[in-house]
């Protein structure tokens, strides 16, 4: 029932896909961080993760991270493997884009895949040499949610035992 | 710490932040006169 | 005729460790506090195993109570060069269970880094981490800033703390006794941890519109990182994150005050504070940062990456201020930094060479040390200028009236050799992986320097043997060779001696 009710939602969501983000070109989140002054004011659109904060500031943008990499998809904490760093880029979004959405990524939390369509700006002028995508259309491919996370039973084990180990040679030390 | 301890620490921070905005300044000064000569 | 170390040189040796590691101890419940209080149930274990490591080894250590508790020169620079290569062996542990590398020797490369104040990292997905870990790995910055010994000194002085405060890299005499200096520059850190912490997180609150537990934690992840000069970031893209140049002002003022001697803090809290301006090593730094400042900006300028003043000052001044101070924070992706060829590259790449100054929480050859070298040169100028019988004056100001003798002048060279020597061993095996001069020479002075700006050769995928040599480079260059060479002559002399 669950995979029928996520095929749902998925149809829905690309159904609602506005029509701008089929006439930007899509490119992925490396591709932008790698060829970021070729792609300079080009409307692009692009797929990743939200992660880190929502800044939601006076001036009605909201600021946060879209990162494209493999912990997408593949998160360390469901035995996705380490493999480099994470591959990230600076979004800001209308207020009004940005309310609303699931808590984004962090520990024990994949945030919410999206598509996202505007315009990347590389280091511009107006915001004193900055680069980062100028959302103009969101759209959630999946939502937000929890990751695993249990508690490493044999590591609190020895780390006790280790702990104790030390207090009963402390208590058994020759007079300093 | 003393309370005339804070407020040495904190003139302390206020002259390491006059430098950064002096250093910033004639960062400025120098960013205006090279893209104007170039 | 060398003298083989006896069993009263390894008891003083091992005691002295012992308290030490009983200190990290106890310096390591905080971000098990942190976990527990965050519920971050994995990273528990990993810091009790932790704990537990070090508590034993502490305990074992003092149980070696020498007949003579005397702790000479030999002795101090091989508890220092031991305490630095085994507190990031134990203090990987946490990251290592982590799940974020690859493999162990991925993880210690990590706690090595984050203890000599580098910051290059091999973590996967640092977005993702437990907030717990990203407090343990900048705490490690905070801890190797401040210094190991400091932190153990601050606790206990006893006799020979003289020889393990120098051992650390420090050559300033503060105030008259050890533990008062210790004290003294706990104090001066504390004081910057209050007005740092409390300007960002009402940055991170007010301006940036983060919740305020995140504005927070960012704002004490960025002061550790940001006064100890250390470079980490809670996230992947650095002080870029934030967007914001009010962030990047505050943030700057504190690799400033990271980068400055803690002398030079003592002269400005306590007075007099005109005299600092008169110091050699303050006027060397100054130069030294209006020279790189210039090569960068006119490098900048000169390939069109940033077309406005506005974005020309903001980026190039914030770019070379955390080269200069060894901080190693960026605005700009390792990919872009890859692309500023030309003087761009070399203003930034000479800003790391040089560093900070002395007794601080920067890497580098350092200030006094260029400044007593160029005083050098132009001496040895004039002497052969001038006419035979004439005297050249030797006179400086370092917090008062010095000479530049002969011994004085043979130590500033002998370390500024090896700092360049360190420089071309890490390029050179970089070369001979094929890696282009330009980022093997960069990323080598970053290691060594103690900086950690990346032009991408610091990965996962990076081969093993280069690892291990920006791994020895941190190290090295943290300790500024004397107590590497000590632990050297000591084990020499334990296989060989009589």
């Amino acid at each position: 029932m669950m995979r029928t009710l996520n095929a749902t939602v998925m149809a829905t969501a690309f159904l609602l896909v506005p029509v701008s983000a089929f006439a930007a070109e899509e490119v992925s989140v490396l591709e932008l961080v790698e060829t970021a002054a070729e792609l300079a004011g080009e409307e692009v659109a692009v797929k990743g993760e939200l992660v880190g904060d929502y800044g939601f500031r006076d001036d009605g943008w909201m600021w946060t991270q879209l990162n494209g990499d493999a912990y997408v998809h593949e998160p360390i904490r469901e035995g996705g493997l380490p493999g480099g760093g994470n591959t990230g880029i600076g979004v800001r979004m209308p207020i009004d884009l940005g309310e609303g959405l699931d808590p984004p990524g962090g520990y024990r939390r994949r945030g919410p895949v999206v598509l996202l369509s505007g315009t990347w700006k590389y280091h511009d002028p107006e915001r004193q040499g900055e680069s980062y995508l100028e959302v103009e259309s969101l759209v959630v491919i999946e939502p937000g949610r929890t990751l695993p996370e249990k508690a490493d039973w044999m590591a609190v084990t020895i780390g006790v035992l280790l702990i104790g180990a030390a207090a009963i040679t402390w208590l058994f030390r020759p007079g300093e | 710490m003393s309370i005339h301890g804070l407020i040495g620490g904190l003139t302390m921070f206020a002259i390491e932040a006059l430098i950064v905005a002096s250093l910033a300044i004639v960062a400025g000064v120098l960013s205006m006169a090279i893209l104007a000569l170039l | 005729m060398l003298i083989r170390p006896v069993a009263d040189d390894f008891r003083v040796i091992a005691f002295y460790l012992g308290r030490i590691f009983l200190v990290v101890a106890g310096a390591g419940l905080l971000p098990l506090t942190w976990a527990a209080i965050a519920r971050e149930w994995h990273p528990v274990g990993s810091f009790l195993v932790m704990i537990g490591l070090f508590a034993i080894l502490g305990v074992a250590g003092i149980r070696f109570a020498p007949s003579e508790s005397t702790l000479n020169w030999s002795h101090g620079m091989v508890v220092v060069a031991f305490t630095w290569l085994i507190v990031p062996v134990i203090g990987a542990v946490p990251l290592l269970l982590s799940g974020h590398f690859g493999r162990p020797l991925d993880a210690l490369f990590d706690a090595v880094s984050g203890l000599t104040t580098t910051g290059l990292s091999l973590l996967s997905d640092v977005d993702h981490l437990a907030s717990s870990l990203n407090f343990w790995r900048h705490l490690l910055q905070f801890l190797g800033g401040q210094g190991i010994i400091l932190a153990a000194l601050s606790i206990f002085a006893g006799t020979g703390g003289i020889t393990l405060y120098f051992g650390e890299a420090r050559d300033e005499r503060i105030l008259p006794s050890v533990t008062s200096t210790a004290r003294f520059i706990w104090a001066v850190s504390v004081v910057h941890l209050l007005f740092g912490v409390t300007a960002l997180g009402l940055v991170g609150w007010l301006v940036l519109g983060f919740d305020i537990d995140r504005a927070v934690f960012h704002g004490l992840m960025t002061f550790f990182a940001g006064f100890d000069t250390g470079g980490f970031s809670p996230q992947s893209t650095s002080i870029g994150y934030y967007h914001s140049a009010i962030f990047e002002g505050v943030t700057s003022v504190l690799m400033v005050a990271g980068a400055m001697s803690f002398g030079l803090h003592y002269s400005l809290w306590r007075g007099p504070r005109r005299a600092v301006f008169a110091n050699l090593e303050t006027r060397t730094i100054l130069s030294t940062f209006g020279f790189t400042m210039v090569l960068t900006l006119l490098g900048l300028a000169a390939t069109g990456v940033f077309a406005s003043v506005a974005g020309l000052t903001r980026h190039g001044f914030f770019q070379i201020l955390s080269a200069h101070t060894g901080t190693g924070f960026s605005t700009v992706s390792s990919v872009e930094l890859a692309q500023w060829g030309g003087l761009g590259f070399g203003g930034m790449a000479l800003a790391m060479a040089l560093g900070g100054m002395g007794s601080s929480t920067a890497g580098g050859v350092k200030s006094l040390r260029i400044g007593l070298t160029i005083k050098t040169v132009v001496n040895q100028i004039r002497q052969v200028l001038l006419p035979e019988h004439a005297v050249v004056g030797t006179a400086y100001r370092q917090s008062g009236r010095k000479h530049l003798t002969p011994n004085l002048t043979q130590s500033v060279m002998t370390i500024s050799l090896l700092y360049v020597a360190l420089y071309l061993l890490g390029a050179g095996i970089g070369l001979a992986y094929g890696i282009p001069l330009q980022e093997a020479l960069f990323e080598s002075v970053s290691a060594s320097a103690n900086v950690g700006l990346s032009v991408g050769v610091t990965d996962p995928s990076m081969p093993i043997l280069l690892e291990l040599v920006y791994m020895l480079q941190m190290w090295a260059g943290r300790l500024e060779f004397v107590a590497v060479f000590s632990l050297l002559g000591f084990l020499y002399a334990w296989a060989l001696g009589k």
